[in-house]
């Protein structure tokens, strides 16, 4: 259970991460973000992507990992949750 | 929460129109609740929920009750209160209105000390019915004394975060569990002859207040989480 939710705030820490950094982002510039090693980040990366929450876009030869509005809904209502989970003290 | 027959008949709709109320704020918390679960799979929120379900589950069965009683006496002129086997059903309707209501205490007592073994839950849970089965028969002071005794524990806990961290959004969430004592102790006191309508108004508007209390905590969420 807590791995399961620890695994889960990475996913929003780095969704945040890349929203806070206008929604589309440099693959080796997620790591600072997630604050994870590479090998754990490909995983976070590939599950993001299975899950559409981001995607990876090229423009002008360059790979960068856009956040989906899906991913943009999730940050949402996490964020929503937290707020009125945190409020009650849990 | 006394039984919908303390209520001045003047009342009722509005009695009708708080239980809507509370019932809706409670919908949205339970469904805060069920989603945490979802996406974390954590236990405590899964409890949490439930607490603010078994709260609906209340509300439901005294807006029903209510609706079907106002009913009958508006448009066939019937008291349903003259017939001794309805008024057993009523008194069914009381008991599980009663059950509910402290199981929900409960949970959120079981929530905030972060009790996670099943065992333990269940045994609580059986606490919780071996406390209203003596409510049903004896009175609703002993009911309304056990959820004071509940939320008490509720308001220390919820007042220790609060001054802790003093966020607008805890202090909301005190005020709605502070209201809702209140609410009981109105409810205590509806069996003081001469003012029992006065009471009876009261507690029901210290309820309002308690889920007054929610809207704005559920209503800064809403404005201050922004979608982009």
């Amino acid at each position: 259970m807590t791995e399961r939710r620890s695994k889960l705030e990475i996913v929003f820490d780095i969704l945040a991460f890349m929203q806070r950094k206008g929604g589309r982002i440099k693959p080796t510039h997620i790591l600072y973000g997630g604050n994870l090693s590479y090998n754990r980040l490909k995983e976070y990366i590939k599950e993001l992507e299975d899950k559409e929450l981001i995607v990876l876009v090229e423009d002008k030869d360059k790979k960068f990992y856009q956040i989906t509005d899906k991913g943009l809904n999730l940050i949402y209502e996490f964020k929503k949750i937290k707020e009125i989970t945190d409020a009650f003290g849990l | 929460m006394v039984f919908v027959f303390h209520s001045p008949k003047a009342f009722y709709g509005i009695t009708l129109g708080i239980k809507i109320f509370s019932m809706i704020i409670a919908f949205f918390i339970f469904y805060y609740g069920l989603k945490a679960y979802r996406l974390t799979k954590d236990r405590k929120f899964l409890y949490f929920g439930l607490g603010f379900l078994s709260l609906l589950g209340a509300f439901i069965i005294l807006g029903l009750t209510l609706i079907i009683h106002t009913g009958a006496l508006l448009f066939f002129n019937f008291d349903l209160t003259h017939y001794r086997n309805l008024i057993n059903v009523y008194h069914l309707i009381y008991l599980l209105d009663i059950v509910l209501v402290l199981f929900a205490y409960m949970i959120f007592i079981i929530t905030f000390l972060k009790i996670q073994r099943k065992d333990v839950v269940l045994m609580l849970m059986l606490f919780i019915v071996a406390l209203a089965v003596p409510s049903y028969y004896w009175s609703y002071t002993y009911f309304n004394l056990v959820s004071i005794g509940l939320l008490g524990f509720v308001i220390y806990y919820q007042g220790g975060i609060y001054s802790h961290r003093k966020s607008t959004n805890q202090f909301l969430v005190l005020l709605a569990f502070i209201f809702l004592a209140i609410s009981h102790i109105f409810a205590m006191l509806v069996q003081v002859k001469g003012y029992s309508t006065l009471f009876y108004v009261l507690q029901e508007v210290a309820q309002l207040f308690a889920f007054m209390s929610l809207l704005g905590l559920l209503g800064k969420v809403y404005l201050t989480v922004k979608k982009k």
